[in-house]
């Protein structure tokens, strides 16, 4: 995810987290249909064939990530208003040219921060 | 007794029911034992799809409910040679939608109710598919609304038992696909006195297997999920038996679209 947010950005990169109850276990890597720098959505062709994936390998989706190239460190009101999946959200922002990643859940309009760790 | 109100032999019926039944109930009596698994390569997606002995009671008893049903019409006295096939296509698919959502469905107070559930309506598809052999039974009007609602509801069943078990797309989509197209043929044959429409039915089939592909990886809940394919099920079949019937083009589309919009407001409404 990291290469990928890095060598996408200024524009905003993003993807979908498949996995098995919360233990993330794939990574897909989705166009930016916008190709902007404040905004994203998924090219949807590629967003099914991802999603056609999951099924496959018989995952599940267990979150969204897009990076912030130029921040926020948190999902947008955009963002959370555009949300359709019940999954966590991933953010990845630069902070002093380095990147860091936050999680958030949004639950009935209600965005709460999630913690997670990276298993090598 | 009047020509032209039979009834099917009691005898013959119960045991087709009982058969029917006796299957339905097996599939929760025996294990589901896998028997093996039919993997087919489709580019970058492996297919695969695991038979046990439940998918086969289940596809007997489909084949049981057809022959069934032909030995059943033999006895009616209206009936032409050899002229059944449109009589068990609906009965069928019957059997295969019900054990499929009785399949999906842990044994509890729910699955039992299905099951009773499920008995009445074959039950029902069977006696209304009897009436319907004969167009001067004063029950005909009946037995063809039935069928109608009947062949819709099976639909919107599979559509919801399809989406609540998570089936993978490339299962759902051929299976509405059918179920569409079968739904859509027998209803029509029902409207258009008895003429065949297979080129409404298929291109019914193909508009709701292409919705059903659209709406599969949305977050929705199994009975939104049915009431959005059963909306261009429901207004192209009514819309295909208008214009066939050369009903007048704003009339022909009035209660189409009416419907259509009904059931995608249910839909949007329902959680």
């Amino acid at each position: 995810m990291r290469s990928q947010v890095n060598r996408l950005a200024p524009e905003e990169a993003c993807g979908l987290l498949a996995g098995k109850g919360n233990r993330v276990e794939k990574i897909l890597r989705v166009p930016n249909a916008e190709r902007s720098p404040v905004r994203y959505r998924m090219e949807p062709r590629a967003q099914w064939s991802a999603f056609q994936r999951i099924e496959a390998d018989g995952l599940d989706l267990v979150a969204i990530y897009h990076s912030h190239p130029n921040g926020p460190d948190h999902l947008s009101p955009a963002d959370v208003s555009e949300i359709m999946y019940p999954v966590a959200q991933i953010i990845w922002f630069r902070m002093n040219g380095e990147w860091q990643v936050r999680g958030f859940q949004v639950e009935g309009g209600k965005t709460n921060e999630i913690f997670f760790e990276f298993i090598p | 007794m009047d020509e032209h109100r039979s009834l099917p032999e009691p005898t013959r019926i119960s045991v087709l029911t009982a058969a029917v039944l006796l299957a339905f109930a097996m599939t929760r009596v025996l294990s589901a034992t896998h028997l093996f698994s039919l993997s087919i390569p489709l580019g970058v997606l492996k297919v695969s799809l695991a038979i046990n002995l439940n998918t086969i009671i289940v596809l007997l008893a489909a084949g049981v409910t057809a022959t069934g049903i032909d030995w059943l019409l033999h006895t009616h006295p209206a009936l032409k040679k050899g002229a059944t096939l449109e009589h068990w296509l609906l009965p069928t698919l019957t059997v295969l939608v019900i054990g499929v959502a009785l399949y999906s469905l842990p044994t509890t107070s729910i699955w039992w109710l299905g099951f009773g559930l499920g008995a009445v309506i074959f039950l029902v598809v069977s006696l209304a598919e009897y009436v319907a052999v004969d167009p001067q039974d004063g029950r005909y009007p009946l037995a063809t609304a039935i069928l109608t609602v009947i062949a819709f509801i099976i639909f919107l069943i599979l559509a919801v038992a399809l989406k609540s078990v998570h089936s993978r797309l490339i299962w759902v989509v051929p299976a509405l696909f059918l179920a569409g197209v079968l739904a859509a043929l027998r209803i029509l044959h029902l409207r258009l006195s008895e003429h065949w429409e297979f080129s409404w039915s298929v291109g019914i089939g193909l508009v709701a297997a292409q919705l059903c592909a659209a709406l599969h990886y949305l977050p929705l809940t199994p009975v939104r999920f049915g009431l959005a394919l059963l909306a261009p099920l429901y207004a192209l079949t009514v819309l295909a038996a208008n214009l066939v019937q050369a009903v007048p083009f704003r009339r022909a589309f009035i209660e189409p679209a009416f419907m259509l919009f009904l059931f995608w407001g249910l839909a949007i409404w329902f959680k």
